[in-house]
């Protein structure tokens, strides 16, 4: 098995003239809760959509748990799990039935006892058997999440998770993160650019501007130079004002 | 009333930016170009054909029959308009009349409307009126093409009384266009699904065009495509003159085709359509049910939650 | 692995169908169409059975109907199976799992074709018994087996129309735009092309036949439409790239809606209308091999 969850190395990205990703070369080792700051735009989501096999690069190479995400995409894909920034299910389908159908494609045995399993866990047995249609975005997200950890993956991609969410649905979230990681030894790639649930959850930080990482370090090394969340938010702006600057 | 001419204006710019309303717009102009020329093509081929024939019967010494095509009006050579206009104008309809509604219901521009103070049947006026406009001017060009044609064209001189002839096909056919453009708008705004909105007019529109004129006529499909073809009177028999009474007032793709038949000169001769109500009246009839329905769909419409399902 | 993830792919789209009534709605329509067309065809002959009446002669609407609408029918279908995944950008979902494409796709493909022969299985049955009703005489075994390769035609017909719109709907940019791009190439396949096709044949172009009104017999038309052959071979070309004339060329023949084709025996019947069936099976596979070849965009962008 390979030592890092998730390696990059010189992936880019264009649009015709528009550089989405720029040479990005990461690597995250198993176990950490990594959250991956920028602003809108900053080509976030297009890390993630080629992490987890949705996209080509347009150059450069990228491995999940040591698996090629291009020439090995499928077994890259048995090894991931994503919740998207908005959750989108089958509306007409119920939870379970949701969750069912993802779980075949995912090849879970003993599916039925997972799914209880994964709904006991996220606490919310009690959406099981309503339709997705009716669900507020704090349910969906809360199924998106069951089926995105339904197979158990090891690496667990977030897109902007907290985007839309109350107080309440934050602080649950944040519980599932440290609970996912802590009991299921999954890793995270988050996707953010809310400081604050960086610093209350993540084990390291990574701040991507225009395409291109400004800045990686643990969370603990970040904290015990800057201090506290707001020097972090400090440090985020600082970073990207350099940059458009 | 300012509030509606803002509403259509800005409907009117989005359907002109609309990739998919441009295409359809183009294949219908393309469609009225292709028209001139086949009424000119068959009409040239029928007479190349009868010289041929004459030529049989001489070689056998025999007088060849008269040509039972008779010289072809200079109008009867849009003959193929009228289908379509049947065809792509009313598809073309369809999606102007969908597009300028579901557009706004897509992106939740309604909720933002109705927070303004603005009736909801101010924003239908708005949107009909664009529909009215897009379709006239879609149509405008048409005729245009058709204009330019009969005056480059050296052996086809129109008459006045042509010429008047010609704007009232036009009139027809914008009326018929707009009555789709409705139909379109209408389902667009009061179905619960981005798919059904189109699903139930094409359906409306495939039995307006093909099932009930087999109904009053035995017009099969693909005669009903065809000018003359589906101009043949219906078979005798008390099911069709029972048909006939009951369906031909309600059935505005046969009014359109048989005022079309009349003003361009490629009716049989003794046509006469089976409805105590004129073809025109009914155009007009069914517009202004149309109208008032899509006023009363926009009235209902809810439009905190006006998205699509899917 | 591959086949239980087909299978499930295939049953959640035939469960989305029958759920949201699209199959019953399609189902129904083209039901109503095509009895209402056997019942007029029945009446306007009268009700009589001449000498050479070929029992499914009455089904001359019919195939017509299947061409317009069956296809209209199939391209929602195929506009559906991917807007369904599109519009709500479960694609990504889908695709973030251990799954190929050509999976996902063939699982998909499977479950439309279901309900296509669902869909037909339910018409040509109800016509079937119909037409024994009207006509009161029991269809041979021939004719059963006509009917059967009519059906499968049919299905083979409806499927490169769901491919069609299946296509689009998958691969261009605009959702909303591929179900109008498909139906305009429909209006050029289905309606346009034979259209013009039949528009600028002479004969038709004199109520009753211009060659029977000039008492003209078929030899000598022949003779004469020979000496036209540029004009032929724009016309019948523009005709052969309409997919519905082979489809029709082919039931007509079939069910002796063609008048020279009673009688003849089926396997000769067949051949000469092999032309017919080999369009067919090329636009499925031409438009089957675009679909399975080219890469889709899972990430809604």
């Amino acid at each position: 098995m390979s030592e890092l969850a998730i390696q990059t190395k010189d992936i880019s990205m264009s649009y015709g003239d528009h550089v989405a990703l720029d040479q990005l070369t990461l690597n995250i080792e198993y176990g950490e809760v990594f959250g991956f700051l920028g602003h809108n735009g900053a080509g976030k989501t297009t890390t993630v959509n080629i992490l987890t096999t949705l996209l080509k690069p347009t150059h450069g190479k990228a491995w999940v748990c040591g698996f090629d995400v291009v020439s090995d995409s499928l077994n890259a894909r048995r090894q991931i799990g994503y919740v998207p920034e908005n959750v989108h299910l089958y509306e007409a389908m119920t939870a379970q039935e949701n969750l069912r159908f993802l779980g075949q494609l995912s090849g879970v045995e003993d599916l039925q006892k997972t799914i209880d399993e994964t709904l006991e866990l996220l606490d919310c047995k009690d959406l099981a058997n309503r339709r997705v249609g009716t669900f507020s975005k704090g349910q969906r997200q809360r199924i998106g999440l069951a089926q995105a950890i339904l197979h158990r993956p090891k690496v667990l991609f977030l897109d902007e998770p907290a985007s839309g969410l109350d107080p309440m649905g934050m602080k649950m979230l944040r519980d599932l993160i440290v609970k996912l990681n802590a009991e299921l030894k999954m890793t995270i790639f988050m996707n953010t650019h809310l400081i604050g649930e960086v610093a209350k959850t993540c084990t390291s930080i990574g701040v991507l501007n225009q395409g291109k990482l400004v800045h990686k370090d643990t969370l603990k090394n970040v904290m015990d130079r800057f201090g506290d969340d707001e020097t972090l938010e400090r440090l985020y702006l600082s970073l990207n004002t350099q940059k458009v600057a | 009333m300012f509030a509606s001419r803002y509403i259509m204006t800005a409907a009117l710019r989005a359907n002109l930016r609309d990739q998919t309303v441009l295409l359809i717009a183009g294949l219908f102009i393309v469609l009225v170009l292709i028209s001139a020329y086949l009424g000119w093509s068959a009409t040239a081929t029928v007479q190349d054909v009868y010289l041929k024939v004459v030529e049989a019967y001489a070689a056998k010494g025999q007088i060849a029959p008269p040509n039972p095509v008779p010289d072809t009006p200079p109008l009867g050579l849009l003959r193929n308009m009228a289908t379509y206009v049947a065809l792509i104008g009313a598809l073309a309809g369809l999606v102007l009349g969908n597009k300028t509604v579901s557009g706004d219901r897509k992106s939740g521009v309604y909720a933002l409307l109705a927070s303004r103070p603005i009736t909801s049947s101010g924003i239908a006026l708005g949107k009909i009126l664009a529909i009215i406009i897009a379709i006239t001017g879609l149509l405008g060009v048409a005729a245009l093409t058709n204009v330019i044609t009969f005056m480059i064209l050296p052996n086809f001189s129109l008459s006045a009384d042509e010429w008047f002839r010609l704007a009232q096909f036009y009139i027809a056919s914008d009326l018929y266009v707009i009555s789709f453009g409705l139909l379109g708008a209408f389902f667009a705004i009061t179905s619960r699904s981005e798919a059904k909105s189109l699903m139930i007019p094409v359906t409306i529109w495939l039995t307006v065009t093909f099932i009930i004129p087999q109904l009053t006529a035995n017009v099969l499909p693909m005669a009903a495509l065809n000018p003359l073809k589906a101009m043949a009177p219906a078979p005798s028999g008390a099911f069709f003159v029972f048909t006939q009474s009951v369906l031909t007032p309600i059935s505005f793709a046969e009014a359109y085709r048989a005022l079309a038949a009349t003003l361009l000169d490629f009716a049989p001769p003794g046509f006469k359509f089976q409805s105590f109500i004129s073809p025109m009246l009914t155009l007009m009839i069914v517009n202004g049910l149309l109208i008032s329905a899509v006023v009363v769909a926009f009235g209902k419409m809810d439009a905190s939650r006006s998205a699509y399902d899917d | 692995m591959m086949i239980s993830q087909l299978i499930a792919i295939a049953k959640k789209d035939i469960q989305d169908a029958l759920r949201t009534r699209t199959i019953f709605i399609m189902t129904g329509f083209l039901l109503v169409a095509s009895m209402v067309s056997i019942a007029v065809t029945h009446t306007a002959m009268g009700g009589r059975l001449p000498s050479d009446y070929s029992v499914l002669e009455a089904m001359r609407g019919f195939v017509e109907h299947l061409e317009i609408i069956g296809s209209a029918l199939a391209i929602l279908l195929g506009y559906r199976s991917a807007a369904n995944e599109r519009g709500h950008n479960t694609l990504a979902l889908v695709m973030t799992r251990p799954i190929r494409q050509r999976v996902f796709l063939a699982g998909k493909v499977f479950a439309s074709v279901v309900l296509i022969c669902g869909c037909l299985t339910v018409v040509f049955v109800s016509i079937s018994v119909e037409i024994m009703v009207l006509t009161g005489v029991g269809l041979s075994t021939l004719e059963v087996a006509k009917l059967a390769i009519g059906f499968a035609s049919t299905g083979l017909y409806m499927t490169a129309f769901f491919l069609l719109g299946f296509l689009f709907a998958l691969h261009l940019k605009h959702l909303s735009h591929a179900l109008l791009t498909a139906f305009s190439i429909w209006l050029v396949f289905v309606l346009i092309a034979p259209q013009i096709g039949d528009t600028l044949d002479p004969d038709n172009q004199a109520v009753g036949g211009l060659f029977s009104q000039l008492s003209v017999p078929h030899a000598q038309e022949v003779e004469i439409m020979n000496k036209l052959g540029t004009y032929e071979v724009i016309r019948t070309g523009i005709e052969q790239l309409s997919p519905s004339k082979h489809f029709e060329r082919l039931t007509f023949a079939l069910w002796g809606i063609k008048g020279s084709y009673i009688g003849m025996p089926l396997s000769e019947l067949l051949s000469a209308k092999i032309i017919d069936i080999l369009w067919l099976l090329g636009y499925v596979l031409g438009l089957g091999g675009v679909l399975f070849k080219r890469q889709v965009n899972f990430t809604g962008d």
